[in-house]
């Protein structure tokens, strides 16, 4: 208590001490530049105090001597210095630049000095992320590490985020890493996130973090890493630590940036006289009278005719982030608490994305042995989102069709009057409600006590509340709630999770030569979701909303239901480093998983890797410009556990009948059950080397790894005379393998700063079977085949367009009646197996290219200059293809919607086009080889300009830090894909149909200026 | 201080000792929101439940034997139907020019969900004897069972030749389990006969005579559906003498059968379940996605308040076929429709692309709900599988095949020509006069109700020059038609996923 009241004394600047007892020191770097922020501690005591703006620091004396102070500063060696007496000069301090080897990295159930790591683990540091603009955290591993692959799946503020590490093991199972955030480990399912009522891209479930909270995100790849989370770290981990107090003065920071976003590029499409006459030749082709006269296409052609489809639903729209943290401590208790809300409006008229959220994070030692704490987020999150009808309907809606009618009751025209009857898009943007609420709770707590030297035992319990509230209502007013005179849904899902973790760990180095880092633990965890949708429908007003479904006249089905999900494991790892050269680190984890089936609940998972410092051998030692070497050899299984609970059992399902025109309930099996459904696993391993360069100017990280996933969690297909058509089993086998390179360098040091961080990354992945029989699975026209990597294309190859004088009688044909302008197609084979003379899709489609991109690179530049810096990140993929669906419905020239301006080139016997059809009301739906497009691209993905104010004059205004910034996102993308973006996932985190651009929500460019303010 | 870290280093050490020791985690899972099936099969609503669920699969919504999918994947082909412009799906459209594959996608859907009900028959008929109920009920229920079985087998085996007979659960994945052989046609109709002469057992219609069902079970499988069904499995086997013996079973049992006087009442919702209804799949409308979607599928686009998409549309002639005073024309055909918003009459005509005539286009009508004008999807009206008519014509061409034209078989004829409003056939017909009127009145008679491509299949000759089939069908233009046409392929899918199938496909596919 004395000493509290000491410390509390000291916060508050009031304590009296005599002058002549100070100690005065100034902290430098070996630049000589002066490092503020430098917490000196005076060991064995509570006394401390910081490095002001000039690197100046006060301490008071004791009345002993000697006595020693320590210094700390993030990045540097920490420093002690003794004192024999009190000089008249100020001590100077020369703090090192930390050691690579020294840089602590966080691994699962601990961390472990980088130098003494035997797995490859990338690493990311949040200074990289000032001032970017992401809604959620994964959007930060872009570009910023090697071998993982992010991917936006649609521009819809808040949305999910694919994020691959090291290629996709699974067909069926998920292929997301597992997250673990201060310690919680959990799996980013976005379903938690949706009750299933909101229609559109689904919202991210990390979106409800707050980014600017995170002090470092580590990534576990190969399973030397990730075997610590067996039956989950097979698609790799992501530690996400969060920012603590530090002993040291209270510290005030506000981050705040304002800025505006447009979208990337519009597509080019018919104007209203171009779609004018492409209409009346489909017409034509189909032997009816023209839709438009001469005079109507005259005067369609004039100034300001039409309507811009496009340009009506998208704006410019701000984005806007404020956070302000508090953070502090003293020698016994850390604390960090902030607040942020993050707002961004979407390009699509009407929809955006909000988060409300706050974090405390607090640590107190107790006692020299019992330490505690607490880490706890909350958030609200909501987005207004924009329905997936929208884009594809602004796309095709045929630009002679007004947006809006002075006669109607909303003042929006209903739908197009063509053929196809298109929901107005604007209409549906504008009075639509489509919304989604995500309240997250998150957080837990720990004891952890020292039982002997080097011996702690650590308890910790944590809980993760999701609640989710969406709301839908489609107004009789529009065309899709006039069927039914207004249509109200909305659902609730409630996800309680919770998660006791128990570890025991030892680590003690015995002597200069042995070295001891072991730990061993049982957790538990557990989640249970609940979700109700309630409908109704035919109401007398739209003036309700979704708010009085009792209100509807027309009875609609509602639903709940139930499930839960348990997972119990034991596990256990030894480091040992012998004579700080040779690191052995052995693994093991056995998991007991509820969603396996009931013979097969349990899993191990074990991986040994070996690392050798060789920079530390005498040899290399004596090498000058080797300032570090390290080989790294790993091998180990892990798995993968993302199916649903239940998947095992057979389920009664719920099936309606009539018998007196009353429903009545019937029950029937949904499956075979499968007890011996057991983990997916993979096994893998890794070859890795550290080189450092020239006093580590250059460091370079180089990994070779191999993995195969086999067991896999297959939804294999079963004859149907079984009653089912298909049933998970543990089938079949995938493989992966890359190379990963990253590269740092510090190019300039002083006054002119300059460091370069290169990322590359190659992966080819493999079916290598598919079970008994099974040669393929095939989703539309995504499929993955033995021997092709999952995600290829099968589609149709062009083979041009049917010109005028073909003999229509032996070529092989699509539709019998196609002719002159129809397009055109290679006959592969037939039934008997060889070309048949007609073009099916059961035997005519072929494998076109991947989804997935050979190679992935980021390059960040960092400059600095006095107190400008500048960062410039780099960022691409190569070799994937995205299939264009939209452009595919664009060129179906049916007069039915609008087309893009390709159209304009279509064959006509004037114009003997030989790559686009004629126009034609109904072609046959297919999808060939020429809308299976290059997704490569290089992208300027940030770029961001700092000045931070002069200590001289900040520190005059009691500030002790100040920076304005601007930023470009996503402000040049190179690329040769014709759509909107090649960063596009229609189905979000699918694996085997990702790569699917079919009316994805555009992506944006951001400009933003902000400022960062410490206290 | 000392004090405080004894207290904490032993909750610590017990939270750790308990964590440890008793695990809180559960690894079974205890399902709330569904039933396991090893726990379903207890009581007597469970018994009730499992055999409701075989009729789910007659007609659910999408695309379902007796909701559709037997218009698309089996009538289109024949000479009364083809698909209309709003029948976009590329498979439908080669498969009603008799230009497709075994890769059909209605093949498929037609042998994946008669098996999934077999399956649910073969699981009630299995278990529902354990369960510890009332004894007359859990007969029944099996009963119902095994009716539904039969019916799912007899189509089955009509369209696809030898098929697996499959006669218990799946419950394991193991090869044996789930490779099965195709069994020979005749065994499987010999399952089809036990089943249904079972099925006798059943009590009849709410309008029969005792034991009966109560109202609130009308549209269950009954005693009379059961002989009925068998009168139509004899016939397609050609074994007209007990055709012959069951029909008669029918018309002059004590199930209380007999005719509409007014065919539309057939078809109306108010007299569904009623005298002429002998089994039918049940619809209702807003009731759980029971809507009868044929109506919406034959409906004309583009009047005002009206969803009609026109996916289905009568081949040139089969309207043209009827008399003028046969009363089933104009309820089986509309040719003008009253918009339900406007009021206004639009006429559905047709202009000729060559000759640039306008002529009538008469759409399908049988299913239009009056109720559900608005929302066509919500028809109420049933679709018969059985009814009376039926089993009068079986009736009238088994007599006519085993004993020529008798006064008998006149009778049963007659009935169902009189009630369409046309007089007598002429009499003293030859067997072949008479057959080839007969044949006429069944497709009038049942146009548009799934029967038509099961009567081509099964009209003799099935081979030489004058196939009925063959015959028909390149009469109506569909040139492609084959022998092989008889026998629909097995899906390949399932040839994929079943290596005892590989290499038994049908002769010509």
């Amino acid at each position: 208590m004395k000493h509290f009241l000491i410390i509390t004394l000291l916060l508050l600047g009031i304590g009296s001490v005599r002058s002549q007892d100070i100690v005065n020191g100034l902290v430098k770097d070996d630049s000589g530049q002066s490092l503020p922020g430098a917490t000196v501690v005076q060991k064995g005591s509570s006394k401390y105090t910081v490095s002001d703006v000039d690197g100046k620091f006060e301490i008071p004396a004791p009345k002993d001597f000697p006595f020693t102070l320590q210094i700390n500063l993030t990045g540097y060696q920490q420093q002690e210095v003794e004192i024999y007496e009190l000089a008249g000069e100020p001590i100077d301090v020369v703090l090192k630049t930390a050691n690579v080897l020294d840089q602590v990295v966080v691994i699962g159930y601990g961390t472990q000095k980088k130098g003494d790591l035997t797995g490859s683990v990338s690493s990311i540091s949040t200074n990289d992320l000032k001032g970017v603009p992401i809604s959620s955290l994964d959007r930060a591993l872009q570009g910023r590490a090697a071998g993982v692959q992010v991917t936006q799946s649609s521009g819809q503020p808040g949305s999910s985020v694919s994020i691959k590490i090291r290629g996709g093991n699974s067909i069926n199972g998920a292929n997301e890493p597992l997250y673990v955030i201060d310690g919680f480990p959990v799996y980013n399912n976005n379903s938690y996130a949706d009750a299933g009522v909101t229609n559109g891209p689904t919202i991210n479930a990390l979106s409800t973090l707050n980014p600017s909270d995170i002090e470092s995100i580590d990534i576990l790849k190969d399973a030397s890493a990730t075997a610590i989370y067996g039956s989950r770290g097979a698609n790799g981990v992501v530690i996400i630590t969060t920012k603590k107090g530090k002993a040291g003065k209270n510290v005030i920071t506000y981050d705040g940036y304002y800025g505006v976003q447009k979208v990337l590029k519009t597509l080019p499409l018919l104007n209203a006289q171009q779609w004018a006459l492409l209409k009346n030749d489909a017409l034509l082709d189909s032997k009816k009278a023209p839709a438009f006269s001469q005079a109507e296409i005259d005067s369609l052609g004039q100034p300001g005719v039409g309507t811009d489809w496009q340009d009506a639903a998208f704006r410019q729209a701000a984005i806007q982030n404020h956070s302000l943290s508090f953070s502090g401590g003293d020698d016994k208790t850390r604390f960090a608490v902030s607040g942020n809300y993050f707002k961004q409006d979407g390009i699509l008229q009407k929809s955006d994305f909000e988060r409300y959220s706050f974090r405390i994070n607090l640590d107190r030692d107790m006692s020299k042995r019992f330490k505690m704490g607490i880490n706890f987020s909350g958030s609200k999150s909501s987005a207004n989102v924009a329905p997936e009808n929208v884009v594809p309907n602004l796309l095709q809606m045929p630009p002679t069709m007004p947006i809006y009618d002075p006669t109607s009751a909303n003042g929006f025209t209903l739908r197009s009057i063509y053929d196809s009857p298109l929901a107005n898009p604007i209409a549906t943007l504008y009075l639509q409600t489509n919304e989604t609420h995500i309240y997250r709770g998150f957080g837990n707590a720990y004891g952890e006590y020292q039982i002997a030297d080097g011996l702690k035992a650590k308890v910790s319990l944590g809980t993760d509340i999701l609640i989710n509230k969406q709301n839908r209502y489609l107004p009789a007013s529009l065309q899709e709630g006039a069927g039914i005179g207004g249509q109200a849904t909305i659902g609730n899902k409630n996800t309680i999770g919770w998660l006791n973790e128990n570890t025991l760990s030892y680590n003690k180095t015995f002597s200069p030569d042995h070295a001891l880092d072991a730990v061993v633990g049982i957790t538990q965890q557990a989640s249970t979701t609940e979700n109700t949708v309630a409908r109704a429908a035919t109401f007398v007003t739209d003036e309700f909303g979704y708010h009085n479904l009792g209100g509807g006249t027309t009875f609609q089905q509602s639903s709940s239901n139930y499930f839960k999900w348990t997972l119990l494991s034991y596990l256990g790892r030894v480091n040992y480093t012998f004579r700080q050269k040779y690191n052995l680190t052995v693994t093991a984890r056995a998991d007991g998983s509820s969603r396996l089936g009931n013979d097969n609940k349990w899993g191990f998972f074990p991986s040994a890797a070996l690392s050798w410092n060789l920079g530390r051998e005498d040899f290399i030692k004596n090498l000058k410009d080797i300032s570090n070497l390290k080989l790294r050899l790993s091998g180990g299984i892990t798995g993968n556990q993302e199916i649903a609970p239940y998947t095992s059992l057979a389920q009664e399902s719920y099936y309606s009948y009539l018998f007196g025109r009353k429903l009545v309930a019937g029950y029937a099996p949904n499956g075979i059950a499968n007890p011996n459904l057991g983990w997916e696993q993979t096994a893998q391993y890794d070859a890795g080397l550290d080189l450092g360069l020239f006093k580590n100017r250059i460091n370079v990280t180089l990994d070779a790894y191999y993995k195969k996933t086999s067991d896999l969690l297959l939804d294999v297909p079963l004859p149907y005379t079984t009653g089912y058509a298909n049933a998970f089993q543990n089938y079949g086998s995938v493989e992966n393998k890359g190379i990963e390179l990253s590269v740092n360098t510090v190019n300039s040091e002083g006054e002119i700063g300059w460091t370069t961080d290169f990322v590359f990354s190659t992966n080819k992945n493999k079916v290598l079977s598919l079970g008994p029989g099974v040669t393929q699975v095939i989703s539309g026209n995504s499929i993955a085949q033995v021997g092709s990597p999952i995600g290829s294309f099968l589609v149709l190859k062009e083979a041009g367009i049917f010109q005028t004088g073909d003999d229509l009688a032996t070529l092989p044909k699509f539709n019998v009646n196609d002719r002159a302008g129809s397009q055109r197609y290679v006959d592969i084979s037939g039934p008997a197996g060889m070309p048949d003379g007609t073009i099916t899709q059961a035997h005519d489609r072929v494998i076109v290219g991947n989804a997935q991109p050979k190679f992935l690179f980021g390059l960040t530049n960092n400059f600095s200059y006095k107190g400008f810096d500048l960062n410039v990140l780099l960022q691409g993929q190569s070799g994937n293809k995205v299939y264009n669906a939209n452009q595919a419905n664009l060129e179906m020239g049916t007069g039915y919607i609008n087309a893009s301006t390709t159209m304009l080139d279509r064959w006509t016997p004037t114009n003997p086009s030989n790559v686009i059809h004629r126009a034609i009301e109904n072609p046959a739906v297919t999808v060939s080889d020429r809308f299976i497009e290059d997704g490569s691209y290089l992208r300027l993905k940030n770029l961001s300009l700092g000045y931070s104010l002069p200590a001289a004059i900040t520190g005059k205004i009691g500030i002790s830090q100040l920076r304005l910034y601007v930023t470009a996102q996503n402000l040049v993308t190179w690329t040769k894909y014709t759509g909107y973006d090649p960063e596009v996932s229609r189905n979000e985190q699918a694996t085997l149909t990702q790569g699917v651009d079919n009316g994805v929500y555009p992506a944006n460019k951001t400009f933003l200026g902000g400022l960062t303010l410490t206290f | 201080m000392k004090k405080y870290t004894n207290t904490f280093r032993s909750i610590l050490l017990a939270g750790l000792v308990q964590f440890a020791l008793t695990s809180c985690v559960d690894l079974n899972e205890a399902p709330k929101s569904f039933v396991s099936s090893d726990q379903f099969f207890k009581t007597q609503a469970d018994a009730i439940a499992s055999v409701n669920a075989i009729y789910f699969r007659l007609n659910a919504s999408g695309q379902t034997p007796y909701h559709v999918l037997f218009s698309t994947g089996m009538d289109m082909m024949s000479d009364d139907v083809q698909p209309g412009p709003g029948a976009t799906n590329a498979d439908v459209r080669s498969q009603s020019v008799l230009s497709h594959s075994s890769t059909g996608v209605r093949v498929r859907e037609i042998w994946q969900q008669h098996y999934d009900a077999i399956n649910r028959a073969n699981i009630a008929i299995d278990k529902i004897p354990a369960i510890q109920m009332d004894e007359a009920l859990k007969n029944r229920l099996v009963l119902e069972a095994k009716f539904l079985r039969a019916l799912y087998y007899f189509n089955l085996v009509r369209l696809y030749g030898d098929v697996p007979l499959v006669l218990h659960e799946t419950t394991s994945l193991n090869p044996e389990a789930l490779y099965v052989e195709r069994t020979p046609a005749e065994q499987v109709y010999q399952q089809i006969i036990q089943d249904l002469t079972d099925a006798h057992g059943l009590p009849n219609d709410t309008f029969g005579s005792a034991p009966r069902y109560t109202a609130s079970d009308a549209g269950r499988a009954t005693g009379g559906a059961a002989r009925s069904l068998l009168a139509k499995v004899y016939l397609t086997r050609y074994d007209y003498a007990n055709a012959i013996t069951k029909a008669a079973e029918v018309i002059e049992g004590p199930f209380g059968y007999g005719l509409f006087t007014n065919y539309s009442h057939v078809f109306l919702p108010a007299y569904k379940n009623g005298i002429e209804h002998i089994f039918s799949a049940q619809f209702e409308s807003n009731a759980d996605s029971h809507g009868n979607g044929q109506a919406m599928r034959s409906a004309p686009t583009g009047i005002p308040g009206m969803n009609g998409n026109f996916a289905e549309q009568p081949l040139p002639g089969i309207y043209e076929l009827f008399s003028a005073k046969d009363k089933r024309r104009d309820v089986s055909f509309i040719t003008s429709i009253v918009s339900p918003s406007n009021g206004q009459t639009y006429q559905l005509t047709l202009k000729d692309p060559v000759t640039g005539q306008i002529r009538p286009n008469p759409h399908f009508n049988k299913w239009f709900d009056p109720a559900q004008a608005a929302n066509l999807g919500q028809s109420a009206a049933n679709m018969p599988v059985l009814r009376f008519s039926d089993v009068l014509l079986i009736h009238a061409e088994a007599i006519n095949e085993k004993d020529g034209p008798t006064a008998a078989a006149y009778a049963s004829y007659n009935k169902v020509r009189n009630r369409a409003g046309l007089d007598n056939l002429v009499p003293g017909l030859t067997q072949a006069q008479f057959r080839d009127s007969l044949r006429i009145d069944r497709r009038l008679e049942f146009v548009f109700e799934y029967s038509r491509w099961f009567d081509l299949i099964r009209y003799k000759p099935l081979t030489g020059p004058d196939a009925y089939l063959i015959k028909s069908l390149h009469a109506a233009g569909k040139t492609n038609a084959q022998p092989k046409h008889y026998l629909y392929p097995i899906p390949q899918q399932e040839i994929d996923n079943n290596p005892k199938l590989q290499g038994k496909q049908n002769p010509g596919w």
